[in-house]
């Protein structure tokens, strides 16, 4: 194991001045145990990246927001994203493990961030305070965040947020887990946001079952889920289940009052 | 880097490398031993801290982001009483709620859970029982299964909270309304998940039969003997201590499933500065050998080298390293260089022994035992007829024919295996190791390392659980070789990885059933055919599959006539293949009988239309009948007939029926149904189950036992407390014979070189067999007492006494007048006054009958028809262990034990892809259950009189495994009507089950 470069910078551009050649350490869940293969890190810990803000028209999640406050939900936060959080990790994890960090680090099997893609959050970066889709984040991760940093997620508080996953034992990974949002969209028109995981390298938005949604053809939008899955094998489970699963659990959700 | 932090209060300066984690600088550097190393990756929880008083991971945080806050560990939290002098105010509340509800078996996790409560109460001073299983659920339990724990916050919250709790007292006799009429007790009495009623009974309901005898100790809910020190974390486990020099071991393991190692170049591993030593197969002598801990001679084939040219599975020995870090040795294993000639692998079973196959030992130093054939891969054939099977089969009005399967599941001990090695001054080779067998250790290293056992010294500290995969002799080898090369200290510690890829697991087994049945329900004729994988070694190969047949086929011995001539077949292949080994788990194959066994009952009884528990209890075996396999199986040795001396079986039926409900229950689609959730249904099983005590005949302990100046005793045994208990029901035997309180006893177990012999923990033996070792030696003891007693009390004039009349209680000897004289009065005079002597006693046993436990398993579960998914709400058993010594630690075994058997049912497997490779190498992916996600557990004992033990007990500590996943199979078929055969019951597999796919 090589020597690591530890730091811990008290402003955000120092932070990002030693990311050029660092990595960024949040809770340092993921990256601890693979710390043999880091030369250095940025510890955020005083950048004052925790804010979590609750308004009307948005929730603000900062950075370095642990999982547990939002499972904790002071402020409240609508309780599918709390109960998203509390499946995320055990206890000992989410009160280290922070928000920008697991969508950084999380595979397909991640409830929040299947959960965040329900709730169109963007991320917001340093330098320059641009905003990106988490969905588009996740794609492009990690050249995406090379000498960038998080600094928040926003999101607008949905008028409906639901999730449900299909899993060996209540607190266990996901096999299957959807969750559906519904958003007011420009001229108080409702959109939704429909997202799957449980597989592959990440969640993932299912835009047609949300135009279907938006139609109110609940079947054709179960369909879309079903095909959006359609190629989801692996050694967990086989595509077959997991398409049908995602079909049950978008209707079920639809039906849970988000239609 | 310098790092500055407030440990325990105190403020701590640290030059430390910046890559080191919060737990290694604990432990390494500070001396703070009560942190615990599980895992790598923050799963388990066992080396939790209060970071600012939150609960976090100490595996996963870099020692950087400490500087500045504040860390407590346990070493913070409370101590003894009572340190000779000084006054202290002694244990935490946390702590002593822990000590006194026998919320501790291993230890190894609970300063982390008590960290994790006290994090609770500071900030919600009266929790539900929802919130205190919240607040542990990060730290996993291997051994408990979480009632204990929750139960122990409950009392110190109440405490806390200025309110009076009660003693934890056994009503002796019980009262009338210990089990209410049926129909009046379908709720839980304890809880699970948050949404169940608290209802806390902190001891089990215990059936005592008429003819019980009162006794002081035996049978009282006393504290583990090693509870205060396992509650302050003190340094009592093998890697907690330090030494000067030390190396640290590490492990070059396969990357292939199946290769021989053309070339290995090891000299820039060797050349690295801090490197003390590489090995290779090429610097070992060559001794074949087993890893299976059991007696001699080893009824298994030796087909193992401590390092070999062949590498058998992913995660096989290539080489050895020691050196003066981790890191330092880490670095080394990646300068090897091994040329691998990769060969055609084996890894479906049902090739092993086809023509063509690769052939996994093809080494000509190859040791066979019995049928073994390392030609045709295989390790062992059983094939047992009892009876005229095919007559019975020609009897039967029908037979039914099944197929069943169960998976490869790790025993996932939350202390890793771990060893440390050294020279002593005498030149003999001390190994400080975490096993259950440290006598076998000692005698089978012997000649793999070159040295006489008398060379060798096996010390065994407390075990962070064991679960059988620490009856295997598995890396003290790799310690031990490194010394010899070195002549320096060396630790070896797996990590969470090498746990899961490269040590033991439970045999995956397949199964062919068929079953010949009378219309009126009578079994005719019962055959298993099995096929059992070992993997790449066949270390307990044969006896686990021995095990599977002699123990779950058993129980069903047919009715009328068949009672005394039964027809039974049983068949076992255990085969090769290249995957990692399989081994001892707890259970040792019974488990996987029972799976086929009891889901072939229920079909039946379900095609005959005839009652589940009527159906069972008219073909199990009862007292007084000869157990069928007794006369053809021992574990690979002679067998002898044995008779049935107890039974409560039926009993437990009745009990565990009525707990749960199952007259109201049981096909009953207005309970089935869930209101407002049309996709879900309800649905309630059982299975009756058996198991052994002990192997007669063979297992032997022994104890030894010794007077102190103050009355108190010694009591040394060889017996290996791995967080069972077995250390305190062993001193209350003792303290029962010698009439004085378990806290006069004082436990030491085990070292090789001061303890006498015992084969160790396993088999379901040590409260039977070391007990009856150690009531034999306090009976010695008890008998030089009574002979000086009466001495004593006949001197100055007073009447005489004979020692015979002499009675030992309450820590004094005393005359049937009522004169006595104290234990500590007993002991000067016999040290120091007059015609000195030490009193002492030794004692032995084997026995000659391994009499069964049985027990009635239930389940509850609930059914997603459209996703397949289970929840299992809730299990309730009934046992009939005997008689029970201590109901904390009895039930505490059932408890923990029916958790394993749960995520044996739904969750855990272990699979390996078309390479070999493991899918599962961490405790995220290999899901144990964790405390919020527990469904209600109730346990009940159904005491019967053993008359082979002094003091009626039977075994406890298997049991629990066998008919958990059985139970709750049954039940799924209840709530859907869908037969799913295989375990894990995963969500896929029930949603195929009950739509099959075209």
């Amino acid at each position: 194991m090589t020597s690591i470069d530890y730091h811990r910078p008290d402003s955000l551009e120092r932070a990002l001045d030693l990311l050029l050649r660092a990595q960024p350490l949040a809770g340092g869940t993921a990256l601890t145990p693979n710390r043999s293969e880091i030369t250095a890190v940025v510890d955020l810990q005083q950048l004052s990246l925790d804010e979590l803000v609750v308004e009307k028209g948005s929730i603000r999640l900062g950075a370095t927001v642990k999982l547990q406050a939002l499972v904790d939900g002071s402020p409240p936060l609508p309780a599918a994203l709390a109960e998203a959080a509390s499946l995320e990790a055990p206890l000992n994890l989410r009160n280290m493990a922070t928000v920008a960090g697991t969508i950084v680090a999380c595979d397909g099997r991640s409830p929040l961030v299947t959960v965040l893609l329900a709730m169109d959050a963007v991320a917001r970066f340093a330098p320059g305070d641009s905003a990106v889709p988490v969905d588009s984040l996740l794609a492009a991760r990690p050249q995406a965040l090379e000498g960038k940093l998080i600094t928040r997620l926003e999101a607008r508080p949905p008028a409906a947020l639901r999730y449900q996953q299909v899993a060996r034992s209540p607190k266990d990974r996901p096999i299957v887990c959807a969750a559906l949002g519904k958003l007011e969209g420009k001229g108080g028109r409702s959109e939704f946001r429909l997202a799957l995981g449980g597989h592959g390298s990440r969640p993932v938005r299912v835009p047609t079952a949300e135009a279907a949604l938006l139609r109110g053809d609940l079947e054709a939008a179960a369909s879309a889920a079903a095909a959006a899955y359609a190629q989801a094998d692996d050694e967990w489970a086989s595509a077959a289940y997991r398409s049908h699963v995602a079909a049950v659990l978008t209707r079920r959700l639809a039906q849970e009052g988000v239609r | 880097m310098r790092i500055r932090f407030r440990l325990n209060g105190t403020p701590v300066e640290l030059d430390i490398a910046p890559q080191a984690t919060l737990l290694e600088a604990l432990r390494e550097h500070l001396g703070i031993f009560g942190v615990k190393h599980g895992c790598e990756t923050g799963e388990c929880g066992a080396c939790a801290v209060l970071f600012d008083g939150v609960i976090v991971n100490s595996c996963v945080m870099l020692v950087g982001q400490v500087d500045g806050h504040e860390v407590m560990t346990i070493e913070g939290i409370g101590e003894h009483p009572a340190p000779g002098w000084r006054h202290t105010s002694g244990l935490d509340p946390l702590q002593q709620a822990f000590v006194e509800t026998g919320a501790i078996q291993c230890g190894y996790c609970t300063p982390a859970m008590i960290l994790a409560a006290r994090a609770l109460l500071e900030r919600t001073p009266d929790p539900a029982e929802a919130q205190v299983r919240a607040a542990m659920a990060g730290v996993l339990c291997r051994c408990t299964g979480y009632i204990k724990p929750v139960q122990a916050v409950l009392r110190a919250a109440a405490v806390l909270r200025g309110e009076a709790v009660e003693p934890i007292e056994r009503p002796l006799p019980a009262p009338r309304d210990l089990f209410p009429p049926p129909g009046r007790e379908a709720e839980p009495l304890q809880g699970g998940r948050g949404d169940l009623v608290t209802r806390l009974q902190l001891l089990p309901r215990i059936q005592v039969p008429p003819q019980a005898e009162p006794r002081s100790v035996i049978g009282k809910p006393e504290p583990k003997v090693d509870a205060v020190k396992l509650v302050q974390g003190k340094p009592a486990f093998t890697a907690d201590v330090e030494m000067r020099g030390m190396l640290i071991a590490k492990v070059l393991h396969s990357p292939h499933a199946h290769a021989r190692l053309r070339h290995i170049d090891v000299r820039a591993a060797r050349a690295l500065p801090g490197v003390a030593a590489v090995l290779t197969w090429q610097d070992l002598p060559r001794i074949a050998f087993t890893t299976a801990g059991q007696s001699d001679p080893l009824p298994a084939p030796l087909d193992t080298f401590s390092l070999d040219s062949k590498v058998r599975f992913v995660g096989d020995r290539v080489a050895f390293v020691a050196a003066e870090s981790e890191a330092i040795a880490e670095q080394a294993l990646a300068l090897i260089e091994v040329d691998y000639e990769i060969l055609p692998a084996l890894l479906d079973p049902a090739q092993a022994m086809q023509p063509g196959a690769p052939i996994v030992h093809d080494q000509p130093d190859y040791v066979n035992f019995a049928e073994s054939d390392a030609t045709i891969n295989r390790v062992a054939q059983i094939h047992i007829d009892i009876g005229n099977v095919e007559e019975g089969f020609r009897q039967a009005d029908q037979i039914f024919e099944g197929t069943y399967e169960v998976p490869k599941v790790q025993q996932a001990s939350i202390e890793p295996h771990v060893v440390i090695t050294y020279w002593d001054e005498d030149d003999r080779l001390v190994i400080r190791t975490s096993t259950q067998v440290p006598f076998h250790v000692r005698r089978m290293l012997a000649p793999v390392l070159g040295l006489p056992p008398k060379r060798i010294r096996v010390i065994k500290p407390r075990v962070g659980g064991g679960f059988g995969g620490k009856q295997e002799v598995m890396i003290e080898d790799v310690a031990a070789h490194l010394t010899i090369a070195t002549g320096r200290p060396v630790r070896f510690e797996y990590t969470r990885a090498q746990e899961f890829f490269a040590a033991r697991s439970r045999h995956p087994m397949r199964f062919k059933l068929r079953t010949g049945v009378k219309r009126d329900g009578t079994l005719t004729a019962h055959e298993m055919i099995c096929l059992s994988d070992t993997g790449a070694y066949g270390c307990h190969g044969l006896t686990v599959a021995g095990n599977t047949g002699a123990k779950s086929m058993a129980l069903y011995i047919g009715d009328g006539t068949y009672r005394k001539s039964p027809n039974i077949r049983f068949h076992a292949d255990v085969v090769y293949t290249n995957t990692p080994p399989a081994g001892a788990f707890r259970g040792y194959g019974v488990p996987q009988g029972f799976w086929p066994v009891e889901r072939q009952m229920e079909k039946i009884a379900r095609a005959l239309d005839i009652d589940p528990l009527a159906f069972r209890l008219k073909n199990a075996i009862r007292a007084g009948e000869v157990h069928p396999f007794s006369a053809v199986w021992s574990e690979g040795r002679e067998p002898r007939p044995e008779v049935i001396n107890t039974c409560g079986l039926e009993d437990c039926v009745h009990r565990a029926a009525a707990a749960i409900g199952w007259q109201d229950k049981y096909a009953n689609p207005a309970w089935r149904a869930v209101p407002g959730k049309p996709h879900l249904r309800r649905g309630i099983g059982v299975a009756t189950v058996m198991q052994g005590t002990a192997i007669p005949y063979l297992d032997m302990g022994g104890a030894s036992l010794k007077m102190n100046d103050d009355g108190s005793f010694n009591l040394l045994v060889g017996a290996t407390d791995i967080g069972t208990g077995s250390d305190t029901v062993l001193a209350q035997q003792a303290a029962e014979v010698l009439g004085v309180p378990v806290e006069d006893i004082l436990v030491y177990s085990s070292d090789t070189d001061f303890t006498p012999f015992d084969k160790g923990a396993y088999a379901s033996s040590t409260t039977y067999i070391s007990g009856t070792a150690v009531i034999r030696a306090a009976q010695m003891a008890a008998d030089r007492i009574r002979q000086r007693a009466a001495r004593m009390l006949s001197a100055s004039g007073e009447p005489a006494c004979t020692p015979e009349q002499i009675r030992l209680a309450d820590r004094q000897a005393w005359t049937p007048d009522g004169r006595s004289v104290s234990m500590t009065q007993i002991a000067l005079n016999s040290l120091h006054h007059e015609d000195q002597e030490q009193i002492m006693g030794i004692g032995s046993y084997v026995s000659p009958v391994a009499p069964p436990p049985f027990a009635a398993q239930f389940a509850e579960v609930t059914v997603d028809v459209e996703t397949g998914q289970i929840q299992v709400d809730r299990l309730v058993i009934a046992v009939d262990a005997g008689v029970i010594i201590n109901p904390l630690t009895a039930s505490g075994q059932i408890e923990g034990g029916m958790t394993q058997a749960l995520g044996y049912a739904v969750c855990e497997e272990m699979i390996y892809d078309d390479l070999g490779r493991a899918r599962e190498v961490d405790l995220r992916d290999y899901h144990i259950f964790a405390a919020d996600e527990m469904p209600a557990l109730e346990t009940i004992f159904v005491e019967t009189i053993e008359p082979s033990h002094p003091f009626g007990v039977k075994a406890a500590g298997e049991i629990p495994l066998d008919g958990v996943a059985p139970a709750v199979g049954n039940a799924v078929l209840d709530a859907c009507g869908a037969n799913v055969d295989v375990i894990p019951i995963t969500p896929e597999r029930l949603w195929r089950a009950l739509a099959p796919t075209p």
